[in-house]
């Protein structure tokens, strides 16, 4: 008895940011500079009135055209950019993607980690019989949380949502975790106002008070944890990099995973890199990319393939499934 | 790591305009260089900094202070 991940769908904003459209608005932030640090050159961003929840039901829906939606019993949405403090989203998804009635929902908060995280609920919702088709919906748009005048992060992060499909299988697809927290790094990536620690902060438009990242105290987590992470994960599952057929880790940025990619010694070739087209959209990394490496052939049907989460929080974790 | 090498890799890590740096150099990092400058002391010399340990690091000089005058010959 087991899980595995039936099908991937993703939906992307239609508007777009380019770096050159932020260098017009920065002149000193030239295009080819961040394109060649950081690895990106276009983000998809939300309109005024398009939420996560939009996304995620736009992605869930292209996912559902090709699945029996009745056979859904279970819905999860990882976001950080909720429409409403509540009801919960996914009672919302529910309704909106005309799912059955006797099914359980909720969210989760988690950042970009939130894959790893969903992926092991899913698991153990499926092993405990409580479910036998899980729909995961990670769904982010942090461009809302960013102050306009805030030309790094607006740089990195772009919006997005993916929807997973994690069924019922009699064989395990999903291997053994390992899932971290280290609290004491909340106050490097934060967003203070909209929460009710500092209520009167919705009331200021302060930059400060918007999405904050501490981009080098950020690099210096993922340095102290990631590799020790994969270690950790490989040695649980009894394989190592050599028998791992890829590795999908967190599309954070390119410079920082250039750097874990060496200091790990991770063979290139069966590394993934590429969020030129779409930033970092946080929790939905792992996925777009995961159903971009099945669309290109990178991954193919038999593959080991590493899945690596990590940031906000401080939040990590990692698993190895079998495609 | 020897000076002359040290000044080579610096100078092509943090992609800076003069042709060529010594000690007395200043050195003006921006937020960009601020990740190149803490990745190419981690990779070289094994040190981990914050930001703040940045704070004032204004020449070559100074950097290599930070570093370790035991690391440089």
């Amino acid at each position: 008895m087991g899980s595995y991940i039936h099908s991937i769908e993703y939906y992307l904003p239609t508007s777009t940011l380019s770096n050159a459209k932020l260098s017009q608005e920065f002149p000193e932030w030239e295009a080819d500079k961040i394109e060649e640090k950081i690895g990106i050159r276009s983000r998809h961003i939300t309109s005024r009135n398009e939420t996560a929840l939009d996304l995620a039901f736009n992605a869930a829906n292209k996912l559902l055209e090709g699945f029996d939606k009745k056979l859904v019993d279970f819905v999860i949405l990882c976001t950080q950019s909720p429409d409403y403090f509540l009801p919960t989203g996914a009672c919302i998804l529910q309704d909106r993607l005309g799912l059955r009635k006797d099914i359980g929902a909720f969210d989760f908060n988690l950042g970009c980690s939130g894959y790893i995280y969903g992926l092991a609920f899913a698991k153990g919702l499926i092993n405990s019989h409580i479910a036998s088709n899980v729909l995961l919906i990670m769904a982010e748009t942090y461009s809302k949380h960013i102050h306009p005048s805030d030309k790094s992060n607006r740089s990195i992060f772009g919006d997005g949502a993916a929807a997973t499909l994690i069924s019922f299988s009699s064989i395990e697809n999903i291997h053994k975790f390992e899932l971290g927290t280290d609290g004491s790094g909340k106050d490097n990536l934060i967003v203070k106002r909209g929460g009710m620690r500092n209520i009167e902060f919705s009331n200021q438009d302060l930059p400060e008070n918007y999405l904050f990242m501490n981009g080098p105290e950020i690099f210096n987590f993922t340095l102290d944890i990631v590799p020790d992470l994969v270690q950790k994960v490989l040695l649980k599952n009894n394989e190592s990099l050599d028998s791992i057929d890829f590795c999908i880790f967190h599309q954070a940025n390119k410079f920082m995973l250039e750097y874990l990619r060496k200091k790990m010694k991770v063979d290139p070739a069966k590394f993934y890199l590429n969020m030129l087209e779409t930033g970092n959209t946080v929790s939905a990394t792992i996925p777009i990319a995961l159903k971009d490496c099945l669309e290109t052939g990178l991954v193919k049907t038999g593959y080991k393939v590493l899945l690596v989460g990590f940031g906000v929080g401080y939040s990590w974790g990692a698993t190895i499934i079998l495609i | 790591m020897e000076k002359v090498v040290f000044f080579k890799k610096l100078l092509a890590e943090l992609e800076l305009e003069e042709s060529e740096i010594d000690e007395s150099s200043p050195l003006h990092i921006t937020s960009l260089q601020t990740l190149t400058l803490m990745s190419f002391l981690d990779e070289h010399f094994g040190i981990r900094v914050k930001v703040k340990d940045l704070i004032g690091i204004e020449s070559v000089r100074k950097l290599m202070e930070l570093i370790g005058k035991d690391k440089i010959d």
